[in-house]
């Protein structure tokens, strides 16, 4: 089995994505330039397939995905939008059970998760594939690759049970669906999630939120924690910009928030595309109207990226800007990430008497005044879990 | 032997290395050698197409097994007609020279039933080849390795000889191209090639309403299951708007030997029948136009709704040779059809 680095910088995850994703460069690189055939993919193939949940049998061989809204009809021998599942015979598989193509041993407020064990260690996951298609995407490489695109060099093979073994091996507490679309990799992350709580481990998923009703009440009653982005507030932009629509993300917002799971919420400012103040206005006054206060909401800077790439990064007065609207909303908890630390923007203040009660640098946390999950300082309750 | 010779041996030997596929890395571009040459023939126009129809229904058995030499016959007779010229190797000619590189893109999703036969693509390869094409410079592909041998396409990796070959197996750029509404990453052998023959087939398609020549290059890139939304509307369209398409591919053979008007894309016997006929243009647009029309005639012959009515209709076509893409001719008025 291949070792998990000891630990694995955001840059260098990425990095290793890329790598994952150049799809034909591996292969060069490994083969000095010619075709090849990897002789052990078709058996890593074989291992990596099950039965897909949520879907129907159509007349015909088709068959319908449950999953998330799309609802893919999918003919035999075709596959999702997703990428990762495959329609053979009439039956549907996912193609990346067990199959982890980017990992890294993050700390948790890497997913970002602050109000969540605070510097706590996440092994985290992701398979090829995701159900959006955002123009903006971070991690494209490998969440719009189909499996057989990344080079079977970079895809780590771990099952449920190994992946929980290793997360304790070293020493993490939580097990962290993540980096691509873990609604895509449904299989595994349920799996991996019961077999976590049997190893003494919390499982999160951070997610786009485009899952139907039933899987996601599903898989929450094993989930911890839950990140959900709410990338925009118009359903113009979440068609246009990542192929999706933006109603069933509120809704899988209020659900998660009705079970009682823990939830926060990140928005990536994107220049020119969602950060106008009426939409960023809306969003926030909605969260605090659906989900309350006290949800952290985390606006993420944009960098270049994908199908963006002639957009400059976002402005730190833009991301400023924002975080005014939330406060002026009435969010007790708003963050600004994906920046060099700034301004404070990371810490937690408590919202009755304005004191520092965690204070961060990056993703480390570097002064913790909190008593029993109370502001240390007037005893106000912090929300969190 | 230094390293660097043995491996540049190693890579002479396996042909790749002429397709600028050596040491590909991130932000590579194509080779010099890769530059495009003009073609005699003209590039296709929403103003006018000429496409030129060979149809012998002998050339498909009662078995369903194919006579090679009537359809070598049809092939000629086709591209002849199309390009105008006395003789099949001056037709070749037209399009191909010594110094191509040509990439053939079938079809094989749907199995054996269900493909660009094999046949036809060894002979379009033998045309290839007699217009100066060297057999080194000729590769088949399309989406995966595991498609061409379901299809009965020997997978060959290596010379000598005409190679074939999955996308898993080279790879795609690294770069995203954009297009319109689409993003996506070319598959390698696009990017190298000088020359492409898109060899399509004729079939129904439940999401996109027909899957022929405009269809076919959704096995040309890395994330066709991203396009299907729609109807695959604009998707198809704007992904033939791409330049690497537009100035690479010089001829649609489209092989309609047999056609699915119902059920697909796989392979559904009960609406698959013998047509025996190949569909030749430089216009991929009104290829599919042709096509479109011979799939609503035998749905109608068989008793079933159009397209249209179905709301299964293929707006792509049109919006292809539209003001703003100009792929080809979508106008059925402007398209020549030739029978041969």
């Amino acid at each position: 089995m291949s070792d998990l680095p000891e630990k694995m910088t955001r840059r260098q995850m990425l990095k290793r994505c890329a790598v994952a994703g150049a799809g034909l460069g591996l292969g060069l690189v490994g083969l000095g330039g010619e075709a090849f055939e990897d002789t052990n993919a078709a058996h890593a193939a074989t291992l990596r397939m099950r039965e897909a949940m949520f879907y129907d049998k159509l007349p015909g061989n088709k068959i319908q995905c449950k999953i998330c809204p799309k609802q893919c009809v999918v003919g035999d021998g075709e596959r999702g939008f997703c990428g990762n599942k495959e329609n053979r015979g009439g039956t549907y598989y996912t193609l990346v059970y067990g199959a982890a193509a980017c990992v890294g041993l993050d700390p948790i407020e890497k997913k970002p998760l602050f109000h969540f064990l605070p510097g706590s260690k996440a092994l985290s996951v992701g398979t090829a594939g995701c159900n959006f298609d955002c123009k903006d995407c971070q991690n494209w490489q490998a969440s719009q690759a189909r499996p057989e695109q990344l080079p079977e060099s970079s895809v780590y093979y771990w099952p449920p049970t190994t992946l929980a073994q290793l997360a304790v091996r070293y020493g993490a507490e939580v097990l962290a669906y993540t980096y691509t679309e873990p609604v895509v990799f449904y299989e595994y992350m349920l799996d991996g999630a019961v077999v976590g709580h049997k190893y003494g481990l919390r499982s999160v998923m951070i997610s786009n939120g485009y899952i139907n009703r039933e899987p996601m009440l599903k898989v929450a009653a094993h989930l911890d924690a839950i990140k959900i982005d709410l990338k925009g507030f118009e359903d113009d932009f979440y068609r246009k910009y990542c192929v999706g629509s933006v109603k069933p993300v509120l809704e899988t917002i209020k659900r998660v928030k009705a079970l009682g799971k823990w939830l926060e919420i990140v928005y990536l400012v994107v220049p020119t595309v969602n950060d106008d103040v009426k939409q960023v206005t809306e969003a926030c006054r909605w969260l605090v109207k659906a989900v309350g206060p006290d949800v952290p909401l985390h606006f993420s800077r944009f960098f270049p990226q994908y199908q963006l790439t002639h957009l400059p990064p976002t402005p730190f007065e833009t991301l400023d800007r924002c975080r005014k609207i939330a406060r002026e909303a009435g969010l007790h908890y708003v963050y600004i990430g994906n920046v060099e630390p700034w301004r404070g923007t990371e810490n937690t203040y408590c919202p009755s008497c304005g004191k520092l009660v965690v204070g961060r640098s990056g993703y480390r946390v570097t002064e913790m005044h909190l008593n029993s999950g109370k502001c240390a300082y007037c005893g106000h309750k912090i929300a969190g879990s | 032997m230094s390293n660097d010779s043995s491996r540049r041996e190693f890579l002479v030997t396996l042909g790749l290395a002429a397709w600028g596929l050596a040491g590909c890395g991130r932000n590579q571009q194509p080779v010099a050698g890769a530059q495009i040459r003009t073609p005699r023939a003209p590039s296709p126009t929403p103003d006018h197409a000429r496409v030129v129809i060979a149809r012998r229904p002998d050339v498909v058995a009662g078995d369903g097994s194919i006579n090679v030499d009537l359809l070598g016959e049809m092939l000629d007779a086709a591209v002849t007609a199309l390009a105008q010229q006395p003789k099949p190797v001056a037709a070749w000619q037209t399009y191909f020279g010594p110094d191509d590189r040509v990439a053939v893109k079938v079809n094989t999703l749907g199995g054996a039933m269900s493909s660009t036969h094999p046949q036809l693509a060894q002979l379009v390869c033998a045309g290839l080849q007699s217009a100066g094409v060297a057999e080194s410079n000729i590769i088949v592909y399309d989406l995966l390795n595991e498609h061409l041998r379901a299809a009965g396409y020997e997978v060959k990796l290596t010379g000598p000889g005409v190679r074939c070959m999955g996308n898993d197996a080279v790879g795609y750029e690294d770069e995203v191209t954009v297009v319109r509404q689409v993003g996506t990453r070319f598959c390698r052998l696009v990017t190298n090639c000088t020359a492409i023959v898109n060899m399509p087939l004729l079939k129904d398609h439940d999401l996109a309403g027909v899957s022929i020549a405009l269809k076919n290059h959704f096995g040309s890139i890395s994330n066709p299951n991203k396009l299907h939304t729609n109807h695959c509307t604009p998707y198809i369209a704007d992904l033939n708007c791409a330049p690497v398409l537009r100035s690479k591919q010089r001829l649609i053979i489209c092989d309609a030997l047999r056609v699915g008007y119902e059920g697909g894309p796989t392979f559904k016997p009960q609406y698959t029948v013998p047509y025996g006929a190949i569909i030749v243009s430089n216009d991929p647009v009104a290829v599919d136009v042709i096509g479109l029309e011979i799939i609503e005639q035998l749905r109608a012959k068989h008793g079933l709704q159009s397209l249209m009515a179905l709301d299964r209709a293929p707006r792509y076509i049109a919006m292809a040779g539209d003001s703003e893409r100009r792929v080809g001719c979508a106008d059925r008025d402007k398209i020549e059809l030739v029978e041969v």
